[in-house]
């Protein structure tokens, strides 16, 4: 009598479990270009679900990569971004990429990018669907 | 007693004296600018490109404190990040003639005086862009301890570089940094002292 009733409840216990990484992506501004033709992009990303990896991110205006500065004492450095390793976006948490870390750097861009200009990014995840977002432009002393 | 009152006073003497060598010995703060040999002081004449492809000596900036920034035109994050920083509090303490701001390129290879016009131009307010040849350059940098290291080859190479930024009073004498994580309260306060406020 008991039995299928727990086998029931069993298969709709695991069926609500191990959700998928439920992402979104928002809060995306650069400052303006200068001539060198490069910018840097920062966004949030919002994860509702599981664990996921941003680990690349496509540009039509350019070439787009993902970027770390650290600080060494002092100095400054900017490397790319590992990409078979990614950023982690946590469980159920934030991924931050905004000044002075984590960024997105779009290079060879044909035309400066002025204040009010969008421009649209891909993001590219391990685990999840790419997710579109528009970055706005803002000018330089913000 | 007598006795007791002898070794008592001897132990008054030894507890001084080493009170007296740990405060000679206490910790003194480190200087936030890396360099290789111990640089104390910062600066010295210099002579640089302005943005208009003239010569630009640094008696120049006399008359007025200034900060100095060492960056290239192609970082998009720390060196925008640091100027706009820089434009912000200037604009908190009420004047852009409150202190020069110079943006000096570590990157003489791709900032000439159009591209650092360009870059010091963006923010809105007065930031003197200056470039130079490689000899200039490096001896600047070696001048104001400043590091810098091209990474990477063909057209897209980064330059890890120092990005403290480095204050002078109205004498051309170095008084004090902001470090690149310091925060806008701190570096207020410093710019503060060096207008004189």
């Amino acid at each position: 009598m008991l039995k299928p009733a727990a086998f029931a409840l069993l298969l709709v216990l695991a069926s609500c479990s191990s959700p998928g990484p439920k992402i979104s992506a928002h809060d995306a501004w650069a400052r303006e270009s200068g001539t060198a033709g490069s910018i840097a992009a920062y966004l949030t990303v919002e994860n509702k679900g599981a664990a996921d990896e941003l680990v690349g991110v496509r540009s039509s205006l350019g070439m787009a990569m993902l970027h770390e500065s650290s600080m060494d004492g002092g100095i400054m450095r900017m490397r790319p971004v590992d990409p078979s390793e990614g950023l982690m976006v946590p469980s159920n948490g934030k991924l931050l990429l905004g000044p002075g870390g984590s960024h997105v750097m779009i290079t060879g861009l044909k035309k400066p990018l002025h204040a009010g200009d969008n421009l649209g990014l891909t993001l590219l995840f391990r685990n999840s669907k790419p997710q579109h977002v528009s970055v706005s432009v803002r000018p330089a002393a913000q | 007693m007598k006795k007791l009152r002898i070794v008592l006073w001897v132990l008054v003497a030894a507890a001084l004296a080493v009170a007296g060598i740990l405060y000679l010995n206490r910790p003194q703060p480190r200087p936030a600018v890396q360099s290789t040999a111990t640089q104390v002081s910062f600066g010295g004449p210099f002579t640089l490109v302005d943005s208009k492809g003239e010569s630009f000596s640094s008696s120049k900036l006399a008359g007025r404190p200034y900060a100095i920034f060492f960056g290239f035109t192609h970082c998009p994050d720390v060196c925008p990040t640091t100027l706009a920083k820089l434009v912000k509090l200037r604009r908190q303490l009420g004047s852009d003639d409150a202190f020069r701001i110079v943006f000096v390129t570590v990157d003489p290879e791709r900032d000439g005086p159009r591209e650092v016009g360009q870059y010091a131009g963006l923010f809105g307010a007065p930031v003197i862009g200056l470039t130079g040849s490689p000899e200039q350059i490096a001896k600047v940098k070696k001048d104001y301890g400043i590091y810098s290291e091209k990474v990477g080859s063909g057209d897209t190479y980064t330059v890890d570089h120092t990005a403290t930024v480095l204050l002078f009073d109205k004498n051309q004498k170095f008084q004090s940094t902001i470090a690149p994580d310091e925060t806008d309260a701190a570096a207020l306060a410093k710019l503060k002292r060096l207008i004189g406020v």
